[in-house]
């Protein structure tokens, strides 16, 4: 297990190097007028390539990205240069990152309750009300954007229940919309997993032992079904919760809550390098990190899962 | 002996694609206390979904048409609800299911299992619960039971876990075990040591067991009783020694030809002609007609009855009909009748 | 001793009692059985009265979004009305006898606006759809079943996937001009990655069953293995995977236009209309133009959603019974 993990940790971090260098890359074939913004007409040539110069744009490529991974390695994740010029990328982030995990969090441990529990419902109530009510509701959340549906549920929630639209840390009732939102999406689509995974065990040998041994329905569906139905689910679940931190764009937005939402379009439109490639590092390590605490979490629920056939995808 | 179980002309259908198909055609079968019944028949003769509908484990799309199943008292073909086959599946019927590999919950401990089983029928403490569990596993032949409680089913082989599925049957206490094809998916060696151990358990705890299988070499090993399948109905019925000395049924016949025997190396090992009959179609006469070279006009007439040869071997053909032209037992069979004899 | 049970024996003729002559061919007639999986598939299909009418009423909408041009007192999308009176620009009308569905905040006609945007929206759909579904299933398949190239696909997924595709579009946006073509482009070269990684676990699932081991000890060409034997049993869930492209696509291609990497304003569909209603959400009397692109949005992707399922569901073998 010791020995598994170590290699897989090790494959993680080259992964992630690799997604970061190429990163780094790819915002180095930007335009240069996108360093420059509205004072793009304004400025001689010689000021351009100063500016430039400050950026570290004008060094070698090899040498950037040398002294780029040496800074991480000590921490250092640079300094903004245009999204808010000179200020360490460390600051911004701690300001926006706590908005964004609170609500997070809070919209996970919502979605998870009624998203399981919808799916338990689902099964048992099987092509009856439940079932096609909650089929209803997973359809019309995954088949309509996003983006769509949160227009309505801001406009309709304010005007007839009178909540507010402007996001405010001290006024609780402004947290409503936001994390209502927010959860729909992962209710639905735990309830619909749920509901998957729990059908396929109720199909299963071991299900008719159970009910040849007097097992009563509902006692199978506790005992037996839920629990061998979320396993397979476990394996996405730290993923998510590492997630909550990169915000939702939409929502953010919608509601004027000052997180980590619409950092990562802003910085790569403004051409922030070192905004990004920071963004980038943190996401792009939750999401390798994320899996591979997902495979763990997995196999400390399934005694059979062999930990050494795992990895692959990330 | 006393009767215990009673199962009368049962007609069980299924509902297939919008299509009717009729498994069981009015199948009857008796089961007195503490015997060994085996039910031998091909594959798809409807053994299975005979025995599973008297603990309503039919699949959905399957109901019992007509006919009875008595029990106790009650007629187990009545029961709508799932709070009737409580009182019975596990109490009072218990059943063995085929394949080991997959019957057990692969996420629990064995332990865990059997003393639900336990613990469905008795009230019990734990830690009482526990000792019995112990005390289940080590009847069954499972050496270490304190070691083997905490392990998982994927830890155990094919045979060990046939042999906790028949913990957990015992464990439940029943009156009646039904055993489907317990072996057929294990070694040859591990097979003898099953059917050793299900003899044993059925004297220690009093069961009256009936085996589905197609092996008749199993058969004759435990049963006392033997009740030929074709097609969903009971074509022959008797005690073992008089099926296997003195078969009346053609497909009796035709099946203990079928027995691969020692024999000179180029002769040609016998085969039944043909296939079993489309079940939804429904079927005129007796079902094994079309196959059988010592078939009357009748047969494709008109279903026979039951004929009584003794007071507990009949079987349905009317070739015991006093107006049927004597008919030869065929010779291959003759042949393992006296073989038979020279061994006893 | 032999004793007959039942007396409706004795009523039958004897003449009955006599050999009959065994044909061998008659033991033969098994039970056929007439299964088509096209046909099986199809009729669990029908079943599904949700589905078949929602797929009735996306046959429709299709057909209408294509002859809408062409039918007669219909407007042109991107033309400013005027008023004939004071010859300022019509905006924000209410729906009207002339104007179907209003007119937008610069006077264009909301009506005709929102079917050329539906139009545009399902022809991106579609085309990246198939995009995603060929490219995906080649190298998904390839990638599952050979396996000497997994481990080097695996890590070109792993850094493809933790790419921002925001960056990706932003780059394509600044090397070719912002217009449709280059939006399909970029949403096709990020789109495929989900598609390959789904057929490709579905493929290391089912590439060591039994009968493709068969397959391959017979010396079967790998292309004809995974064409006959792997292939067929995906169809369902790439039937599924493309059902779902289409809303899918329509979700990128709004918040693509949300943060401004969409289309050009006047190529009208349903992302820009969305929001441009946005917009005008909270004032009531501008509403309609929130509530028209929203309605239509939502049947489009529903329908596509609830199809897409139900094929799914019908083309199960399990389902066939």
């Amino acid at each position: 297990m010791l020995k598994y993990s170590l290699k897989r940790l090790l494959q993680s971090f080259f992964t992630l190097f690799i997604v970061v260098s190429v990163v780094f890359l790819l915002m180095r074939l930007m335009p240069e007028e996108g360093y420059f913004g509205e004072s793009f007409e304004k400025l001689d040539e010689t000021q351009k390539e100063a500016i430039l110069e400050s950026m570290g744009l004008r060094d070698p490529l090899i040498i950037q990205l040398k002294d780029f991974h040496l800074g991480i390695l000590q921490g250092d994740l640079g300094k903004s240069i245009i999204y808010r010029p000179k200020v360490p990328v460390t600051e911004i982030l701690k300001t926006k990152i706590p908005y964004s995990l609170s609500l997070g969090l809070a919209s996970i441990c919502i979605s998870l309750f009624c998203g399981l529990g919808l799916g338990i419902l689902m099964t048992r109530s099987k092509g009856k009300f439940w079932d096609k009510i909650g089929t209803g509701y997973i359809v019309v959340i995954n088949a309509v954007p996003a983006a769509v549906y949160y227009l309505f549920i801001q406009l309709y929630a304010t005007n007839c229940f009178k909540l507010p639209i402007l996001f405010d840390v001290d006024r609780p009732t402004s947290w409503i919309l936001p994390i209502l939102s927010m959860s729909l999406g992962s209710t639905a689509g735990y309830a619909m997993w749920m509901r998957r995974y729990m059908v396929d065990e109720l199909n299963k040998d071991y299900i008719r032992l159970a009910k040849a041994k007097g097992m009563k329905n509902k006692t199978i569906m506790v005992k037996h079904v839920m629990r061998n139905a979320f396993v397979p689910m476990a394996q996405y679940l730290p993923a998510s919760i590492l997630f909550t931190i990169a915000g939702s764009l939409y929502i953010e937005s919608l509601y004027s809550i000052p997180g980590m939402g619409g950092l990562l379009v802003d910085a790569i439109q403004r051409q922030d390098n070192p905004l990004v490639q920071a963004l980038v590092l943190m996401y792009a390590g939750f999401s390798i990190f994320g899996l591979f605490l997902g495979d763990i979490l997995m196999a400390a629920f399934d005694p059979r899962i062999k930990l050494d056939q795992q990895g692959g995808v990330r | 002996m006393k009767k215990i179980l009673e199962i009368q002309d049962l007609v069980i259908k299924f509902n297939l694609r919008g299509k009717t198909l009729t498994a069981i055609r009015g199948a009857s079968l008796d089961l007195y206390k503490g015997e060994s019944l085996a039910i031998v028949g091909e594959s798809g003769s409807g053994k299975s979904v005979f025995t599973k509908s008297c603990m309503g484990l039919l699949d959905q799309n399957g109901w019992i048409d007509s006919g009875h199943i008595l029990y106790n008292d009650f007629d187990l073909g009545e029961f709508k609800t799932e709070k009737e086959w409580l009182n019975i599946r596990g109490k009072k019927i218990a059943m063995v299911f085929q394949d080991p590999m997959t019957s057990l919950n692969p996420l629990k401990t064995i332990g865990k299992q059997v003393e639900e089983a336990v613990l469905l029928h008795r009230k019990l403490k734990k830690s009482e619960a526990k000792k019995i569990v112990l005390s289940i596993l080590d009847d069954v032949g499972i050496p270490e039971p304190e070691v083997r409680y905490k392990q998982y089913p994927f830890e155990f082989s094919g045979g060990m876990r046939q042999r906790v599925v028949i913990a957990i049957a015992v464990a439940c206490n029943p009156e009646i075990l039904i055993c489907d094809e317990p072996t057929t998916a294990l070694d040859v060696t591990i097979q003898a040591q099953i059917m050793d151990l299900l003899k044993n358990l059925q004297e220690k705890y009093n069961l009256s067991i009936i085996y589905i299988t197609h092996d008749l070499g199993v058969v004759a090993h435990v049963a006392d009783r033997v009740a030929v399948m074709y097609a969903g109905d009971i074509v022959e019925i008797g005690l073992s020694d008089e099926i296997f000395f003195d078969p009346r049924h053609p497909y009796t016949w035709a099946l203990l030809s079928s027995l691969p025997q020692l024999g000179i190396k180029g002769e040609d090992l016998y085969a039944i002609q043909g296939t079993p009959p489309n079940l939804f179609k429904e079927i005129k006469g007796d079902a094994f007609a079309p196959r059988n070279p010592n078939a009357l006009e009748i047969d494709f007439i008109h279903k026979p009855p039951y004929f009584e040869i003794t007071d507990t071997h009949k079987a349905k053909t009317w070739l015991l009909d006093p107006r049927a032209p004597k008919v030869p037992r065929p010779a291959l069979i003759e042949k393992l009748i006296l073989e038979g004899n020279e061994v006893v | 001793m032999r004793k007959p049970i039942q007396k409706i024996a004795d009523n039958i003729d004897e003449s009955l009692f006599t050999i009959h002559t065994f044909d061998a061919s008659k033991a033969e007639q098994t039970g056929y059985s007439n299964y088509s999986y096209w046909r099986s598939t199809w009729q669990m299909f029908l079943k599904n009265k949700v589905a078949f009418f929602l797929m009735v009423l996306i046959c429709i909408l299709l057909i209408f979004t294509l002859i809408q041009p062409y039918l007669p007192y219909q407007k042109l999308p991107t033309e400013i009305y005027l008023d004939e009176t004071t010859n300022m620009q019509l905006r924000n009308q209410h729906p009207s006898i002339e104007h179907w569905f209003g007119t937008n905040s610069i006077g264009q006609d909301l009506w005709s606006r929102i079917w050329s945007g539906t139009r545009t929206s399902l022809f991106i759909g579609f085309i990246v759809g198939l995009f995603e579904a060929v490219i995906g299933i080649l190298i998904g398949a390839i990638w599952g079943y050979v396996r000497k190239l997994d481990r080097i696909i695996t890590e070109i997924y792993n850094v493809w996937n933790n790419i921002p595709t925001t960056i990706i579009l932003v780059l394509l946006t600044y090397i070719l001009r912002p217009c449709l073509s280059t939006l399909i482009f970029a949403m096709c070269i990020t789109g495929w990655l989900g598609m390959a990684r789904f057929v490709r676990n579905l493929i290391v699932i089912i590439r060591d069953r039994e009968y493709n081991l068969a397959s391959r000890c017979l010396g079967t060409p790998t292309g004809r293995i995974i064409y006959k034997n792997l292939l067929p049993y995906l169809v369902s869930v790439i039937m599924l995977r493309l059902a779902l492209a289409i809303p899918a696509a329509i979700g990128s291609e709004v918040f693509l236009t949300y943060i401004g990497l969409g289309l050009p304003v006047d190529i009208p569909s349903l992302g820009n209309l969305i929001n441009e209603g946005r917009i005008l959400m909270m004032s009531p009397d501008l509403r309609y133009q929130l509530f028209f692109p929203a309605i239509v949005l939502s049947v489009v992707t529903i329908s596509f959603y609830v199809i897409g399922n139900a094929f799914a569901d019908a083309a199960d073998p399990r389902n066939h019974v």
